[in-house]
Parts: structure tokens; sequence; C-alpha cells
């Protein structure tokens, strides 16, 4: 194309073209030469700038989608595995299974010899008395007491604690129960002998500890698990200063209604607080409802403070 | 330097960012392609803006621009086309009523035949004769005159086959030497906004 793209120009056409070459109009105006250079130079130079701008949005894009695929396939993931039960399902099972363990511990071996001083589930009257602090009324007394913990599962915490503390600092004093310095709760003159009588021994006993002492399955008149039970009884007042506005017919229901473990610690914590016709009562409750059960040492010399000799013995 | 380069070189190196390789480019093409443009449309202001048009068109389009084709055809492709468009919105636009040009024949009229046509007489008529060809042919008899390009350029710029080409180019040949040579051509000299492709 190039080498025919021009041809020479006949004769007509030259002395028409030299005529029409020498026709005014020839050239564009100066400013409009600058108008035309400056477009085409800031087109060309204003290029590589968008494409610099261009260049990382192009780029952010992907990352900004990476970004969102990453955090979309975390909560995915974690929704899955939600739904499955991963999370709290393995935590829960590990702890499940340690519960399972230290409940299937003290199963395996003999009946538990020290119940556990681990208080009872608030009763709502409890709360009642305590916070409003208006004597239990025989209509609250009729109320249905709070169930009693099993036994099983508060067994094993206290007797751990008994053996494997020997040389712990003692546990802190209980705090002088409210019910000890009622009126309508003062201790009569036996139950006060009998008071002592079992503070005695339980110091005598405490002295008599061994230093690691294992648990007696059957020692209910056995030293050292009188001295476990001394260790535990500070615990149970505690416990008993709580229930100590409830009347003693009321308890001694109660008490029947627990355990033979439980029954005996709710004894020692009515002997502690100074309801000696309570304890009486209770101890009366126990021997006739388990004859043939052995007593601890203390609640014999309690019983026998108290007038039940003839009970008390058979249940030596 | 860029005076040794091809116009297709100079596009090139312009559409791949070198800026100055514009200006020689422009250099060399902006008076015939803007005596191309006033050549046909005949007023200075509009030639002015269709120029600017073609040049932009030739900025924004550097990229599409290909070595295979000649820069001065694709240019004055970008030329005929704008001019196409500039005569197809022409067409709603009123034009020189057949007055005007009977008083443009008149004002001629004492200058022939009795005085000798002088070089300004006789670019007098040219022009006037140009304005009288439809635009096609004068596109066609514009790009031969001046640039000298071969029918089968003029052919790639207008988008005609040579044949059409040349028979547009002889057709206003003839009015042209009929005009300055004093002869009317009568219908034909009205000027004319359609085509004869």
């Amino acid at each position: 194309m190039s080498s025919d793209r021009h041809d020479p120009l006949d004769a007509d056409e030259r002395e028409l073209a030299r005529v029409l070459r020498a026709l005014p109009a020839g050239e564009p105006p100066s400013a409009l030469d600058a108008r035309i250079l400056a477009m085409a130079r800031d087109a060309v130079v204003s290029t590589p700038a968008q494409k610099d701008e261009g260049q990382p949005r192009a780029r952010r894009a992907p990352r900004v989608a990476w970004g969102l695929g990453v955090a979309a396939s975390c909560v995915f993931a974690a929704g899955l595995v939600w739904r499955m039960g991963g999370f709290g399902t393995d935590s829960f099972d590990l702890v499940g299974t340690e519960l399972r363990e230290e409940r299937a511990a003290p199963a395996a071996g003999a009946e538990p010899m020290v119940q556990p001083a681990a208080p009872l589930p608030p009763a709502p009257d409890e709360h009642i008395s305590v916070e409003i602090g208006v004597p239990a009324t025989p209509a609250r007394t009729l109320a249905p007491p709070p169930p009693p913990p099993p036994p099983p599962e508060e067994g094993p915490v206290p007797q751990a604690t008994v053996a494997s503390a020997p040389a712990a600092p003692p546990p802190a004093p209980p705090a002088p129960p409210p019910a000890a310095a009622a009126p309508a709760m003062v201790a009569t003159a036996p139950a006060a002998e009998a008071r002592a009588e079992v503070e005695r021994r339980r110091e005598q006993a405490t002295m008599r500890m061994a230093p690691e002492p294992a648990p007696d399955p059957t020692g209910w008149a056995n030293g050292d698990a009188a001295g476990a039970e001394s260790t535990t009884l500070d615990r149970i007042s505690v416990f008993g200063s709580r229930v100590s506005d409830v009347e003693a017919a009321a308890v001694v229901a109660e008490d029947s209604r627990a355990g033979p473990q439980t029954w005996i610690q709710r004894i020692r914590a009515r002997i502690e607080r100074g309801d000696a016709e309570g304890a009486r009562q209770s101890l009366e409750g126990f021997i006739e409802r388990y004859p043939r059960k052995p007593l601890p040492q203390d609640l014999i010399d309690f019983g026998q403070a108290a007038g039940m000799d003839d009970l008390v013995r058979d249940n030596e | 330097m860029d005076a040794e380069r091809s116009d297709e070189a100079l596009m090139l190196a312009y559409a791949a960012g070198e800026a100055e390789a514009f200006e020689p480019l422009y250099a060399r093409h902006r008076g015939p392609l803007f005596r191309f443009i006033l050549r046909q449309v005949r007023v200075q202001a509009t030639a002015e803006e269709l120029f600017q048009d073609v040049w932009q068109k030739v900025v924004t389009a550097r990229d599409r621009y290909r070595p295979e084709a000649k820069f001065s055809t694709w240019l004055y492709q970008i030329a005929t086309n704008r001019l196409t468009d500039h005569w197809r919105a022409a067409t709603h636009r009123p034009m020189a009523s057949e007055d005007d040009m009977a008083r443009l024949e008149r004002e001629a009229d004492p200058e022939t035949p009795e005085h000798t046509l002088s070089v300004f007489e006789a670019r007098r008529r040219l022009q006037r004769a140009l304005e009288a060809l439809p635009p096609d042919q004068r596109e066609v008899v514009v790009l031969r005159l001046e640039q000298e390009l071969s029918l089968e350029a003029i052919g790639e710029i207008t988008g005609a086959g040579r044949e059409t080409v040349k028979s547009r180019l002889r057709y206003a040949m003839d009015k042209l030497k009929s005009r300055l040579g004093g002869h009317r051509d009568g219908p034909e000299a009205q000027p004319a906004t359609g085509s004869t492709r």
C-alpha cells in the first residue's frame, strides 16, 4: 500500500493543486496546537497514574475477598463444630468423667465413715428467717424440708480432706451460732454438761489423730474416726447455724429422713449448738431406726449424759 | 531522531507512553489535515473544532492503532468519519439558500471573463467550486490534489472502492475545471450534502 499510496498528479490535477494550495486557510492557530499537544501529553502522563491507582484496587479486591473467605470459613467451621457438639461436649465430658471418677472411688470402697459437712441446699423458709428475722412459725415447720443431699456424692469430699490434710491448719472455729444466743434455744443444764463432755472427748480424739488416718469403714467408735468427725464437726457447725431456727421436732423428722451418716452429723450439730433436747430426741429416733447400728463414742457419751443409758448401751 | 522515525513508529511509541513522540507526528500532519477539514467545512471555527476532535480521537484510540495501516490513512479515516458525522448533523441545519449561492455567483461575475484571471481570482473560484461539490466528491478531490494520494489510498480512507473513488474524482475534476474556466454548472453548482457513493 505504501508503494502506491501516492500517485503523481497529471497536468490538470497539478494546475488545480497549485491553485488549491495557494488558497488561504492553511494552518490551525497556535493556540489550538498548544491545546492539542497538552491534551495528548496529559493523556499519556495520567494513564500510568491511573494504572497505578487501579492496580492496588485490583490487588485489594482479592485481599478483601481472601479475608472474607477466611472469616467465613472460620465461622462456618465454628458453627459446624458447635452443631456437632464439639466444643462444650468434650469439656463437659471431661468434667463429667472426673466427677464420675470421684463418685466411683468411694462407691468402690466401703461406706464412708464420716458424712460430709457440706451445707444443705438452702431451703426457702431458711432464707426467709434469715432475711426477715421472724421466728419460724408452725406453718413453716410443716413445710416440706429440703431434700437431703445424696450421701454418695458428698461422702468422699470431707474424707479426702481429713485424710490428706492432717498437718493443715485446723479450720476456723465456727462462728457462734445465733441460735445458741437465742432465748428460745437456751440449753438445759444436762445439755450443757453433755456438750462439755463432747468437747472434751473431741479434744482428746483430735490429739489422738494419726498422721495418716485411714478411713475405717466400721469404726464408729474409732478414735481416729472421732478425730475425723471432730474435724468435720467444725464444718458442720456452719451448717448448723443455718438450720438453728428450725424447731426440734421438725428437725428430728427431717433427720429421720436423712441417711444414718447425715443423721449422726445432725445430732452432733444439735449438740454443738446446745439443742440438747432436740439432739436427744433425734438420737432416740436414730436408735429406734437403727437399733443395731453402732454409735460413735461421743453420741454414746451424750446419750448416757442425757439419761438414755438403756438405749445407748444397746448400740455401743 | 524523531525526524528519522516513521509515522507508524512515532505513533507506536506514543501509544507505549512516550509523550514526546506525539509532537513530531502532529507537526507532520497538522497542516494537511487542517486544510483537508477546512476544505470540507469551509468555516474556520468548524474546521478547528473538527480538527481538535480528530486529534483527540487519535489520542484516545492510540492503543487500538496497529502498524499494519499507514498512520496517515488511519488519521484521515478518523477525519473522514468525523466529517461524515458533521454532514449528518448538518442535514438538520438550514443550508445556504439558492439566493446566497446566486449572490456568490454574481459577485464573481464582474471579474470574469473581462479580467485576466489572477491567482487570487483563481483561488476564489476554486474555493467556490469546492464548496459547490458534493462532500464525497470534495473529499476525494482534496485528498487527491492536496495529499497526492492514490485512488487506492483514498479508497482506504473513505471506505469506497477504487472505481468509486475514480468516478468521484473525475466528476469533481470536471466541475472544478468548468468553474475555473468560467462555465456555470447550473444545478450542480449548488452545495450538496448528499453522498454520491
